[in-house]
């Protein structure tokens, strides 16, 4: 059989995947900037204009993410969707136990003298939200490898 | 489900890379379809067939 000419490359999955990660880097580290440069001028802008450059920049990343997204093929939107229900149910459960268990067991704990309303508040939610991201990423790698030779 | 497309690729001399750029995927997607781990959709499974210019149970079996 003769061989067909090699067809021309275009970007890669990988390549729009770190395209996208560095982009999501970059608005966050302007973003960051942009507040750092403010609070070391003039102060922070009010609470509405925070909402609204966090919506621009949440609005930009989903934008990249539904870019990636419709150019991913259906085995890599698989591991993401399967990823997502067990690893994010799964690591959501660890989440909610150690909530459980810190309200059960430790409600009656001093809080630290120098936390805050907005500190409890970014540590309960990362309760959940760590476990969620690494049951994620174990789940994501797990199907990759269960498809390898 | 098995399939052939290692053996189709070979004989045209292709590497994973060429035969995810023809199908517009990863490359990783083609290995894990050549292992018989991961079944592609009939979409696919139809594009893989006109790539190699074959009928799809000239392809993939049970």
């Amino acid at each position: 059989m003769t061989a067909s000419p090699r067809p021309r490359r275009k970007m890669s999955s990988a390549g729009r995947f770190w395209l996208l990660m560095g982009a999501t880097m970059l608005i966050g580290a302007v973003t960051g900037g942009v507040y750092a440069w403010l609070e070391h001028t003039g102060g922070l802008p009010g609470p509405v204009m925070s909402a609204l450059i966090l919506f621009v920049m949440f609005g930009l990343l989903i934008a990249g993410t539904v870019w990636w997204w419709i150019r991913a093929d259906e085995a890599v939107r698989e591991a993401h969707k399967w990823a997502w229900y067990w690893g994010g149910s799964i690591g959501m459960c660890v989440g909610i136990g150690a909530l459980m268990l810190a309200e059960a067991y430790g409600g009656d704990a001093p809080v630290p003298a120098d936390a805050t309303y907005s500190s409890l508040l970014i540590a309960g939610a990362s309760l959940v939200l760590l476990p969620m991201l690494i049951g994620y990423g174990v789940a994501w790698f797990a199907w990759w490898v269960s498809k390898r030779v | 489900m098995n399939n052939r497309l290692k053996v189709l690729r070979a004989e045209r001399d292709w590497s994973q890379a060429d035969l995810a750029d023809q199908l517009g995927v990863s490359r990783q997607t083609v290995n894990a379809l050549e292992t018989g781990r991961y079944d592609p959709s009939l979409p696919l499974a139809f594009k893989i067939a006109r790539t190699f210019g074959l009928a799809i149970e000239d392809i993939f079996s049970e």
